[in-house]
């Protein structure tokens, strides 16, 4: 492997910056390995080699004429499919979408290119974002880095694949539930779903408006937290996108812990937590102890309903969201010689997977006149208490530790009933009902060589709290360095 | 809460716009009175005075906010502003007619008003 991949995206751009590593090269780093690995993986449904390499050009060509490059100079990154690329195919790894050449950039992919980086592909997920394995791509089978017979994770398991066998030295993924952090974990990389509001959503394919939010997923909180600082703050384009200040993210990853307090919930303690992941999660919290934090006993009782909460709300917005993929404006159409009804219906039955239909058709009953306030209204009023839950907490604690998933990877093809899979989440699940930012970063291995993920979670807008325990957890272990074999 | 029958689920199809196979109609009863079932535990709660929360930028309660979160403008000024071209947006199209969406007819051939 060439050593230019081994560097962190800060390191890359300062060495591209400093004429000490060409652009160029460096993107022709990663197609080769790509072209090499992939296979293997699936991390990509998409390479664009030939807009990399003009996009890597370009970058040298500016250093070679003196003249000013953005923070993320050179630095190859890859994207989920669900973000929006002007003349790149864009498909939600659904085959209703397939073929779409999008006219427009997601604002998160504009800010990219704005800050120089270089765009290799688009990355393999879950169809519309809809699941915690990957397996639900209508395209491909994505492999975990560690073991391919096991699933990397979902929704943005590409994106967390691609990192963690670098075949990317960043990238975008997407989290409605745990879609970040929970391929973040069973990968061994580290995922930052940022506060909703704090990235504008402007061309990313919507799933559940309440809850989506995008974020980057990288080996180094200092990673991290220089792609947030390019992808955040105001854009009038999302009516839901803060004007808060976006802070300097990167300072706070040297500030240390000391004097931070830790929350641990009970309700998060759940006896279905591998001993493993448990062992693993209590010595990271050990270690953040070590430099200075304090631990502190809190409460969410109403954390067990989230589940239930999350899979009213996340499908009544799918089902309103999806729509519009009718075969009209965009995508594929089945049975166009028909009536108009069953052109939607023939494009649609046949353009969607099983378990997007199946969101669809829960959205669908929750949402049904007669029907709303048992399901969708009850969901939402649980999201309040489930939201005021974490104020009360967070009136005690900077930031609240936990497994990010209750067990390291599973099998390709284990889990066989939704539900069985939607319990994969039960602890991502909460922050994107309250809009908290969260991290996963990797802690450990367990007896089989599998990453295990340290989640942390703090109030809205304070992700430099979750950034100073990952950078100073990065700085006081090594488990962040560790590579597939 | 509970079960589905077959039925509902065929009306569900047909408000989803969705065309949904015989062993699609079996699996999906039998998934979602399963996924309904475990939605169940959501009654235990009491929720009639608690207000529902719709979006995330929602403040559950307002004296705990933090300072630093502003609420985003929802509504900005009403001034035009520059758009895709109209033949970007309709490339998109899998079938298009006089600079239009073409879609199949709404109305059976040969009604008239």
């Amino acid at each position: 492997m060439s050593s230019s991949i081994e560097l962190s995206a800060v390191e890359q751009a300062h060495k591209v910056r400093q004429g000490e590593l060409s652009a160029s090269e460096l993107c022709q780093a990663y197609l080769t390995r790509i072209a090499s690995q992939d296979q293997e993986i699936g991390a990509y449904l998409l390479v664009d080699e030939q807009g990399a390499l003009a996009q890597a050009a370009k970058v040298d060509a500016k250093i070679a004429d003196g003249l000013p490059v953005g923070a993320l100079a050179g630095v190859p990154v890859a994207l989920k499919d669900l973000l929006v690329t002007k003349d790149l195919e864009t498909t939600a790894a659904s085959k209703i979408l397939e073929g779409w050449i999008p006219p427009y950039d997601a604002h998160v992919v504009s800010a990219l290119r704005c800050a120089d980086a270089v765009i290799l592909g688009k990355l393999n997920m879950d169809e519309f974002a809809m699941g915690s394995s990957t397996e639900n791509s209508a395209f491909k089978r994505c492999s975990n880095p560690w073991d391919h017979k096991k699933v990397p994770g979902g929704s943005s398991g590409g994106s967390a694949a691609a990192v963690a066998s670098d075949l990317c030295s960043i990238s975008l993924g997407t989290d409605t539930g745990g879609s970040i952090r929970q391929p973040a974990a069973f990968c061994g990389v580290l995922g930052l779903k940022p506060s909703y509001g704090r990235v504008s959503r402007y061309g990313v394919i919507a799933y559940a408006s309440s809850l989506d939010q995008v974020g980057p997923i990288t080996r180094t909180a200092e990673d991290a937290a220089l792609v947030l600082e390019v992808i955040a703050g105001h854009d009038p384009r999302d009516a839901t996108s803060c004007q808060s200040v976006v802070p300097r993210f990167r300072h706070a990853c040297s500030q240390g812990v000391a004097g931070l307090r830790i929350g641990i919930a009970d309700e998060m303690s759940l006896e279905a937590v591998d001993s493993q992941v448990r062992d693993h999660v209590d010595a990271a919290i050990s270690q953040l102890v070590a430099g200075g934090a304090e631990v502190k006993r809190v409460s969410l009782p109403h954390t067990k309903y989230a589940l239930s909460a999350y899979y009213i709300i996340a499908p009544a917005e799918a089902a309103s969201n999806l729509s519009r993929y009718d075969g009209v404006r965009f995508g594929r159409r089945l049975a166009d010689d028909k009536s108009l009804q069953e052109m939607y219906e023939e494009t649609r039955g046949q353009g969607f997977g099983a378990e997007v239909k199946r969101r669809i058709m829960l959205g669908t009953f929750a949402l049904r006149a007669g029907y709303y306030d048992a399901y969708y209204k009850k969901a939402q009023q649980i999201r309040t208490l489930i939201a005021r839950d974490f104020e009360r907490a967070f009136a005690e604690v900077d930031v609240i530790a936990s497994p990010t998933a209750p067990t390291t990877a599973f099998g390709l093809g284990e889990k066989t009933s939704p539900l069985e899979m939607y319990q994969a989440d039960v602890f991502t699940l909460s922050c994107n009902l309250a809009g908290l930012p969260g991290v996963s970063l990797n802690c450990g291995f367990d007896d089989a060589n599998l990453p295990i993920g340290l989640q942390l979670l703090a109030p809205r807008m304070q992700e430099e709290s979750l950034l100073r325990c990952a950078g100073y957890y990065q700085s006081a272990t090594d488990w962040h360095t560790k590579r597939p074999g | 809460m509970g079960n589905v029958s077959k039925d509902e689920i065929r009306q569900l199809g047909t408000l989803a716009r969705l065309s949904l196979s015989a062993s699609e109609i079996g699996s999906l009863e039998h998934e979602i009175s399963s996924i309904l079932d475990h939605m169940e535990n959501l009654s235990e709660v009491n929720t009639s005075d608690v207000i529902p929360m719709t979006h995330a930028s929602m403040n559950p309660s307002v004296s705990l906010q933090p300072e630093s979160v502003q609420q985003p403008d929802s509504l900005r000024p009403d001034v035009a502003q520059p758009s895709l071209a109209a033949e970007a947006v309709l490339a998109s199209s899998s079938r298009i007619q006089d600079n239009c969406f073409s879609v199949p007819p709404v109305l059976p051939s040969g009604s008239s008003k």
